[in-house]
């Protein structure tokens, strides 16, 4: 089915084009949002990354590696929006005021705002890689063939984002754990 | 935060909490521009063959399936970075039939997919002893290109390369064409043994290529062909030293596994075109520093053709793993060219 409406708007079908568009829109978007953490620039990159797979479709060889191929395409404009944004380097972070929207028992607010902070210290080489693998699914060679990068460098990329992480969620440990120890004292 | 296992399910927890629906004014907004937008067609022109003359592109054309000898005595330049200098001429060259025949380009035939692997490869090989170009076009993908490696011994390279449905088949001086035994097939990727009989020679080596899917089955996608000036032998070491650059590989040692390499060693990743990088002098060591997270394992039996070894292997690295063929040119017990491709990415 897919490949049929791939096959079409790669001849210049638009219709079956904006069929894809529609199926892959939430997708592209919940990526994008958690590799930039930030809706504004997220929605930016979705629709640079559609107008661009229009153009490109006809390169593609195999209709189906559509999926992998927009993911691609996706990378690169979350790439381009965090060198053109300067709002994800900032260090100022907006808390939200309703609190998460699924809020998950094993993770406190402490946690996420540490992890939060961790990961806008991250390259965004190192944040596609974590999201490709924490929240997309992929194995380390599924990343790799995505990204068109060596598993050598995926694993590198990963390892730095976890320790960054892991790092920032111990750190918070820490502090809790003064705290508590300076109330009892 | 005591394990992994913590560390992964919080960070799934966090990952999860976020927007998953995209606006429709943002999909419209996009829709909208491409409306505006005009699609990029790909370039039909082989992009080396395109830049020679009517008479290179003729040379060029006759070594898709390894024709050695007239192409190498027309001094065709070799691709920087892989190998060492051009491979010296042949003596004797095969004439090259001339022709003002239109590119097989000119004339594009319906594309008929084969329905499985075995099929496809039976039907490349049927087309070629044939020597029927449209047979051979129908089973080729479009943009699919295909590049030609030559060693003579001493040093190696890549002679061209070019899109495979410009290649003229019917213009070829190619006799004959035998596969020397059973493909080796993992996944999409595929390693034919093969002999091309010309006049004057006899070219042995390996076809590899990758099967493309597309609506209704199978096509060969990007393509190369390996061969040797003949009268070569395989080096007796060949095995031995792909074993030691194997146990190199899985200490992670980049100097040992660069030992067992020459100094202009090249490591092609791909086969043809933009979808192959190669690793070559100082890039060969960050190459191997950086991929050295992985162990390689042999997993079946080496095949020789010509000078020639090629080798089924699995990656794995943690619980993921990878098959896939490597494809060895080994000099005086150095490995002078390593292809390696993921058979099922």
């Amino acid at each position: 089915m897919q490949a049929a409406l791939v096959e079409r708007a790669r001849a210049g079908d638009e219709e079956a084009f904006a069929s894809l568009a529609r199926a892959a829109g939430d997708r592209l978007l919940a990526i994008a949002y958690r590799i930039l953490r930030d809706l504004g620039l997220a929605e930016d990159a979705v629709q640079q990354t559609l107008v661009l797979a229009w153009r490109e479709l006809p390169q593609l060889r195999d209709v189906d590696k559509f999926d992998a191929w927009i993911h691609r395409l996706l990378v690169h404009a979350c790439y381009a929006e965090a060198r053109r944004g300067r709002r994800w380097a900032s260090n100022v972070r907006v808390l939200p005021v309703d609190g998460p929207t699924a809020p998950d028992e094993f993770v406190t607010v402490a946690q996420r705002d540490q992890l939060d902070r961790g990961f806008r210290r991250l390259p965004p080489e190192q944040r596609v890689v974590f999201v490709f693998h924490h929240y997309v699914g992929l194995t380390l060679l599924e990343i790799a063939d995505q990204l068109g990068v060596p598993l050598g460098t995926v694993k590198s990329r990963l390892r730095y984002a976890t320790n960054t992480l892991r790092a920032a969620l111990e750190a918070d440990l820490r502090s809790s754990t003064d705290t508590s120890r300076e109330r009892m004292a | 935060m005591s394990t992994n296992r913590d560390f992964d399910r919080i960070a799934g927890a966090w990952l999860a909490d976020g927007p998953t629906e995209l606006a429709d004014r943002v999909l419209d907004v996009a829709l909208e521009e491409v409306h505006l937008t005009q699609q990029r067609h790909a370039l039909r022109v082989p992009w080396r063959i395109s830049t020679m003359s009517t008479q290179f592109r003729l040379a060029a054309a006759a070594i898709v399936v390894v024709v050695a000898l007239g192409l190498v005595a027309l001094n065709l330049p070799r691709i920087s970075g892989v190998g060492g200098p051009s491979a010296s001429p042949p003596s004797s060259s095969p004439a090259l039939v001339p022709t003002d025949t239109p590119s097989p380009s000119a004339s594009p035939v319906a594309k008929a997919p084969a329905a499985t692997v075995a099929e496809l490869v039976d039907r490349v090989y049927a087309a070629l002893h044939a020597k029927d170009g449209a047979a051979l076009r129908a089973i080729d993908a479009d943009d699919a290109q295909h590049s030609v490696y030559y060693t003579d011994g001493v040093t190696g390279s890549e002679v061209t390369s070019f899109v495979a449905t410009e290649f003229d088949l019917e213009h070829d001086p190619l006799q004959d064409v035998t596969r020397q035994g059973e493909p080796l097939v993992v996944g999409d990727l595929v390693v034919v043994p093969v002999t091309y009989t010309y006049a004057t020679e006899v070219d042995t080596g390996f076809d590899m290529f990758l099967v493309a899917h597309v609506t209704g089955g199978l096509l060969v996608g990007e393509g190369a062909t390996f061969y040797g000036k003949p009268g070569l032998a395989i080096d007796p070491n060949a095995v031995a030293t792909i074993e030691a650059e194997t146990a190199a590989w899985n200490i992670a040692d980049t100097d040992a596994v660069l030992a067992t390499m020459t100094s202009d060693a090249a490591f092609w990743e791909g086969l043809a075109g933009s979808t192959r990088t190669i690793h070559s002098g100082a890039g060969l060591k960050t190459f191997i520093e950086e991929s050295g997270w992985f162990d390689v394992t042999i997993t079946g039996t080496p095949v020789i053709s010509g000078v020639f070894v090629a080798v089924p292997n699995r990656l794995s690295a943690g619980s993921d793993t990878s098959e896939g063929i490597s494809l060895y040119d080994i000099r005086n017990g150095k490995i002078a060219l390593q292809v390696y491709l993921n058979g099922t990415p």
